[in-house]
Parts: C-alpha cells; structure tokens; sequence
C-alpha cells in the first residue's frame, strides 16, 4: 500500500516537473520556421500546430516559410537563431536524410528535438491504364522494359526507388517534378508510368476514386487504417532501402533544457486532444506523438541509412 | 441545381460581403504601390484567415489577389513602375498614355479589362472547371515545353527596333534563371557558395530592382520639371478628363475577350503566370490589330489586352487547383493550405462532396469583380492626387516600400541587397538602350522551359522526336516555327526595302 502511494507520490512529483512551466517563458511572440514552401503537408499541418501551441503558451506563434535547400535553409537558419526557445523549427526526417545525401556540414548534436508528431506513409502509385496492377507485375514488366518514374521532389524517397531499381534489376527512367503537386498532376495525366508521394495529397486522392494504382508504400509502414491492410511496404518486397517519413519539431540544441522539455510536454499535450487529432485525421494524416529521444534515435538511424543509401547509389 | 441554390445562400451572408469588400480594397491599394505584390499579401493575411469560416477566409484571399492584379497596373500607367509583376506589360503602353495626358483613360481601361477578363475567367471556372481541368492534365511536360517555348519566342521577337540588344535580354534573363541548384542532379550553378542562391534568384527583389528601382533612377536622373506634371498641363490627372466611351469599351471588346481566353487557358496550366498570360495577350493584340505599329506609343488597345490578360489568369488558377488539388501559383499553394486548414481536401472529392461550397466560392468572385468596378472607380480618382506629388518625396517612398517588399518574401536580407544590386543592373541596362522587360520574362520563362525539356528528354529516353509525337505539344512546336520564320521575314523584307532605298538614293545623287 505504503508502496504504491510512494509511486504515486513519484508519478505526481515527476509529472508537475515535466508539466511546469519555466518561469518567465515564453516572454514574446514565437517563430515556427516551416523549411518547405506554403501549402505543402509541412506547412499545413505546422500551421495547425501552431495555433495549438499559441493556446497553451499565451503568445502569438508566426509561421515563417523558408523554403530551400530541401529543407536545409530553414533548419540551419533556425539553429542560428538565439537559442532562447523562442523559435521552434518544423523538420522531417527527409530533411535530415538530404543533409546526408547532399553531403551537407551538419551536426546532430546541435538539434534539439520537441519530438515527432505524425508519421506519414509515402506511396508508390501508377496510372490504371498500364499493363499491370500490381507491384509484382510491374517488377516483371520494369525487368525488360523502360518504365518513367516521377519523383515528387522529395529526395530520399526518388533515391529509395533507384535503390529499388539497381537492386531488382529494374529498368527505371527517375523523372524529377518539383513538387509532389506536380508529380500527382504527371501521373493523373498518364504521363509517367510510377509515381511517389504521400498519404493525404491529391494523388492519394485519386488513389481512393480509383483512379491511380497503389502499388506498395515506401516505408515500413502499412496503409491498414486507411482500408487497405492488403498492400505490402518495400521491406516486405525483400528491398532493403525504405524511407522513414516522421514530422516532428526541433530547436536549437542550446535551448535549456528546461524549456525543452516543457515544450515537449506542451506538444505530447496538444496530440493527446481529440480536436485536433481529428482536424488531421479529416485530411487523412495520422497524428501521433513520439518522445523527443525516441525521435533523435529515429533520426540517427535516418542518418546512417541515407549514408547507405548514397554509398549504395554511387557504386 | 439544389447546390447552387445552397450556395446562394452562402454568398450573401454578412461576413462574407465585407471580406469581398475588404479584400478587393486592400488588395487593390497595396497592389498600387510598388514593392507590394499582392502575393505578399496573401501569404501575410493567410494565418487571419482562419478565424472566417472557410469560405469566407478563402473569398478574402481571392479578393486581394483580384484587386491587386488591378492595383498593379496603376503605377505602371503613371510612373512606368508596375506595382505588381503581372503589370509590367501594361506600363508598355500605359505610360506613353499617361504622357500624352491620356492617363486617366489608361486607368479606366484598364479597370474595365481587369473586370471583364476576370469575369470572362470565372465564369469559364464556374461552368466548364471540371472538363477544363482534364483537358488541363493532357498537358505533361512534353507539351507544357512547347508551349513555353512558343510564349518565349513570341514575347522574345516583340524586342523591337533593336533586334540584337533584345536577344542580350533574353540571354541575360536566361542566364540569371540558371543560377541556383539545378532540379535533377542538385548541381550548383552560379551560387558561389551562398545558401542564399541555392534555389535561384527570386523573383521579387529582380523585379523590383530591374523594373522599379531602375524606372526611379532613370527618372530621378531626369529633370524634374519635365517629369511633374504641372497643374494645368496637359499630361496633369487634374486637368485630363479624358474617358473611355462605351464605344471604345465595344470597339475593344473582341481584343478584351480574345486575351482573357488567352489568360484563362494560360491560367489552366501551372506554373506559367498572369505575368506571362499579360504579355501573350499584349504580343497577339499588337500582331492581330490594325493599329498593331502604333503598340508602344500610347494605344488603349495595349492597355486593355494585357490588363485583361492577367487578370483571366487568376481565375483559372483556381481551376487545377479546385478540380485536381494541384495548385498553378503561390496563390493557388495558399488557398490549398487555407482550405486544408479548413479541414476540406481540393481533389476530385471536393467537387463531389462541397459542391456547393465551390460554388458558393465561384459565384463570390463574380461579385468581387463588381465590387471592384465600383471600388476601382474611386481609386483611380485618388491615385490622381499621389501623381502630383514631387518625384523626389515619392520615390524614396517607394524605394522604402520595395525594400520592405524585398524584405518580406522570404525574411531575408540578402534578398534586399540583390533588389539594389539589380536596381542598379537594370539602370545601366538601360543606358545602354537595352530594355529590361525581355529579361525579367525570360527569367522565369528559362527554368520552366529547361525544366519541361528535360523532363520530356528523361521520358523519352533523349529522343528528341518526342517533341513532334504528341499533337499538342506538335500544334505549339509549329506555331513557334511559324512565328519565327514570320519574324526572319519581316527581317529580310526590311533589309531588302532599306538596300533598295539607299540604292535608290545612291543612284539619284
């Protein structure tokens, strides 16, 4: 008895530390830097967040868009700020994978994460006028004849599907759009024979008339609850490159740890509210929190595979 | 039928009619002024949005974007300085108006263009957007790269008098449009290592500096005297009371109506522009037109087909956007955002399932485009005032205004060094007799071509008979060769009628 009221006691104690708030913080309006231009998943569902996090912290959060780079101008710009904890940064792992595959100068250690906030599932579609349907027809078609592949802008997973390519001896024409918008656009028009991009844009969409093919998912996730528990993701077809696609949010790795830890507190309380759960849910995303070390080993993994990735593809 | 009636009920609400009102309003005041672009708007006022209801939000955003393509076109007519970029065909015309104290009718041309074009788009949006939108998807890079080459030579053989100077403009601008990480192998051109350039120069702080920096140095350098008009002088706001007759509006409808179908077929397609969608009205206009020669010096026909032109353009913006979810411009990304925020997907399923919403949306614009005949009105008679004020008190104003402009778009510094730095580019080009305008065009016109060839070159595996295998892109690949063996032509003729009048001269003395 005596032992339990203990641990509750404990559960109490280290629950008012990690709610508590630092004093004096935060004493003016904040920055969010979304590292993608306006309109995009990134910036849309940053926009939500922020107006969750402008409720719990009494002060204005800005969405500031600074696109460029593949995300890296808007990170590293966002680590240069003061790190006072008063400018968060939007990131996702595709960011983190091109500072290895654009063979950037960037340091893990001088981010500080707030944690993840959803995962999202990259899927490889194809027009449904083509002679296959699934991905195991499409393996033995691509085997002998030249397929086009529209990469949708997002660096890691177009180099996930050349790894594709090299390892099942597939004859791919990698097609860069600038855009996930653009990519939907080229395979709603048939233009291109495959195509990425992720759960929740206009190609997924389409997918869900019945328009495009949905042929496997770039990750090791599974499209279950969104009604199609049958598709297989990457790893089960027996590749072994796979994009890891997590939205999280991070500040400089200056930021007292104080203040971190209580902005990690104050994200994992915003994903505990079914209201905005289910403002992303209408858009078919899936919020869903990860611990910030959770995420930074997520990230370090991200890291070493894009390092294998780009020394896979350079052979 | 039950959807439109429900939409009604959504238009005339309360909210719903300040938004309009407002919108319209700000968009055109702030798209007046120089440095301002109503995209900056926008993406400023996006995040108050959200506490409208969807529509609402969304008809605010679209109002500011109408006014602000108008508001643009009035310091192109009365400095030669377009207040937003889509302007900057007007001014071809707008400002030999305004000299020849024709300002106020340039003005009013202009309005009534904007309005109907827009009209003409909006109305195309609300009845055909869905068939017009798979049309629009025919279009893969194959095609979308003829048909920026053919924009690129029409507008490139419109250089004028100076043939050679006009193609330094165009290299120029295709030049600057390298600069940056190229989009397939992530190759630095041109960036000298900053992080600033890796995406290229944007646009704004080129714009601003080439076209309205440039335009207050060169003017700056003028006397003043000669510039200001005096009250009572015949190029004075004051004292022109010259009006655009309903005659002449008719007289100019089929050159109104012929560059809003322009604009809303180059509106249909991403990526291109109202900027782009101005200059093709204003080339078809000059080369279709009897008064084609006069283009330069001061014709309303050039003034009404650009201004037409563009404003078609924001309309069908909306058309891939709404029907496909795939936005055409920054515009369209923001309204994207807004509705998702909103919790409503633009997609095939918004058509099915908020049709009634859509229609609500596209029947408001039409409104906006009354509100702004009223509103526009007004304005025009107040921009009279701010001409009279003396260059040396307004253009430090606007130069403030730009470097708040260049500031604004993406929060950076170096953005508002590059608008100076090509202020004064542009002011020696111009020295130089050569015009700035083909190089803008030819800016953003690079990329999206080199961009679509090699998309199309990737597809087909380097064959470049690609180019002539698909029938639409075929269609544009001849207009262009069509366009060009015209121009050499017109050349040549021009050659041999000077050598036979200096042979005959010759042979007289």
């Amino acid at each position: 008895m005596r032992l339990k009221s203990f641990a509750a006691f404990l559960f109490i104690a280290f629950a008012a530390v990690a709610f508590a708030q630092p004093a004096g913080y935060p004493s003016q309006p904040l920055t969010f830097i979304v590292p993608y231009g306006a309109g995009g998943m990134t910036d849309v569902s940053s926009r939500i967040l922020a107006s969750a996090f402008e409720a719990r912290l009494g002060q204005r959060v800005d969405v500031v868009n600074r696109p460029g780079a593949g995300g890296y101008l808007g990170l590293s710009e966002g680590l240069r700020e003061d790190a006072d904890g008063h400018t968060l940064i939007a990131v996702t792992t595709d960011i983190f994978a091109n500072t290895v595959l654009l063979e950037r100068d960037f340091d893990l250690a001088s981010v500080g994460f707030l944690g993840s906030f959803m995962p999202q599932e990259r899927v490889l579609f194809s027009p449904v006028d083509k002679p296959w349907t699934t991905f195991e027809e499409f393996v033995e078609y691509a085997k002998s004849n030249r397929v086009t592949f529209a990469d949708g802008g997002a660096l890691w997973s177009g180099n996930v599907v050349k790894a594709m390519a090299l390892e099942g001896g597939l004859d791919i024409a990698h097609i860069p759009f600038e855009s996930g918008a653009a990519g939907s656009a080229a395979l709603l028009g048939g233009h291109v024979d495959i195509g990425e991009t992720g759960v929740g844009t206009a190609a997924w969409q389409a997918a869900k008339e019945g328009d495009l093919n949905i042929l496997t998912i770039l990750t090791d996730g599974t499209l279950e609850p969104f009604g199609y528990p049958e598709v297989e993701n990457l790893e089960q077809k027996g590749y072994s490159n796979v994009v890891r696609m997590y939205y999280g949010i991070a500040v400089s790795g200056d930021v007292p740890e104080e203040i971190r830890s209580y902005l990690e507190s104050v994200l994992q309380e915003i994903l505990a509210d079914s209201e905005f759960v289910a403002s992303l849910e209408a858009l078919d995303l899936t919020p869903q929190f990860v611990p910030a070390d959770d995420y930074a080993a997520i990230v370090t993994t991200v890291l070493v595979e894009a390092a294998g990735l780009r020394d896979f593809l350079a052979e | 039928m039950a959807d439109i009636t429900h939409a009604l009920t959504l238009v005339f609400t309360f909210e719903n009619l300040i938004a309009v009102v407002l919108g319209v309003t700000l968009g055109i005041v702030l798209g007046s002024v120089p440095g301002i672009t109503a995209d900056m708007v926008i993406a400023l006022l996006v995040p108050f949005t959200f506490f409208f209801n969807p529509l609402t939000g969304i008809v605010a955003l679209m109002a500011i974007a109408k006014g602000g393509t108008f508001g643009g076109s009035i310091p192109a007519i009365l400095f030669n300085m377009p207040g937003t970029p889509q302007a900057t065909a007007t001014s071809l015309d707008g400002y030999p108006m305004t000299r020849k104290g024709q300002a106020h009718k340039a003005l009013e041309m202009a309005h009534y263009a904007s309005t109907t074009g827009d009209l003409l788009s909006d109305t195309i949006l609300l009845m055909v957007a869905a068939p017009l939108a798979s049309i629009a998807l025919r279009i893969g890079p194959v095609e979308y790269a003829m048909v920026v080459l053919f924009s690129l030579v029409i507008i490139a053989t419109a250089t004028g008098k100076y043939p050679i100077r006009g193609l330094l403009a165009i290299g120029i601008g295709l030049l600057l449009g390298t600069v940056g990480r190229d989009d397939f192998f992530a190759t630095e051109r041109f960036t000298f290592g900053l992080l600033s350039l890796e995406d290229g120069i944007n646009l704004v702080p080129l714009l601003l500096g080439l076209l309205v920096l440039s335009e207050a140095f060169v003017q700056l350098r003028q006397r003043e005297e000669a510039i200001v008009p005096r009250p009572g002088s015949k190029a004075s706001l004051e004292s022109d009371h010259s009006h655009v007759t309903l005659k002449e509006y008719i007289q100019n409808l089929p050159t109104i109506l012929r560059s809003g179908l322009i604009g809303t077929g180059i509106g249909a397609l991403p990526g291109i522009g109202a900027t782009v969608g101005a200059f093709l009205s204003y080339e078809v206009a000059r080369r279709t037109s009897k008064r084609g020669k006069e283009f330069g010096t001061g014709v309303i026909e050039g003034v009404a087909a650009p201004e037409a032109g563009n404003s078609a353009v924001q309309g069908a913006n909306l058309i891939p956007l709404v029907t496909l979810g795939i936005p055409g411009n920054l515009v369209a990304a923001l309204l994207l955002g807004a509705f998702m925020i909103h919790g409503m997907t633009p997609g095939p399923f918004l058509m099915r399932d908020q049709a009634h919403l859509l229609y609500a949306l596209f029947i408001t614009l039409i409104l906006a485009n009354f509100v702004m005949l009223f509103i526009g009105h007004y304005y025009i008679k107040l921009a009279a005032r701010i001409q009279q004020l003396p260059r040396r008190m307004l253009f430090p104003l606007i130069m403030m205004f730009c470097t708040i402009g260049a500031f604004a778009t993406s929060h950076s510094t170096f953005d508002v060094v590059l608008m100076f730095g090509f202020g004064l580019f542009g002011y020696l080009l111009r020295l130089a007799r050569i015009s700035v305008i083909p190089v803008v065009i030819a800016f953003f016109l690079g990329p999206l071509l080199e961009g679509a060839v090699r998309r199309s070159l990737l597809m087909s595996g380097g064959d470049l008979a690609i180019f002539t295998q698909k029938p639409i892109a075929l269609a544009f690949l001849l207009l262009t060769v069509a366009t060009v063996l015209v121009m050499v032509l017109q050349a040549v003729r021009r050659q041999v009628r000077s050598v036979r009048i200096r042979n005959d001269a010759a042979r007289r003395s």
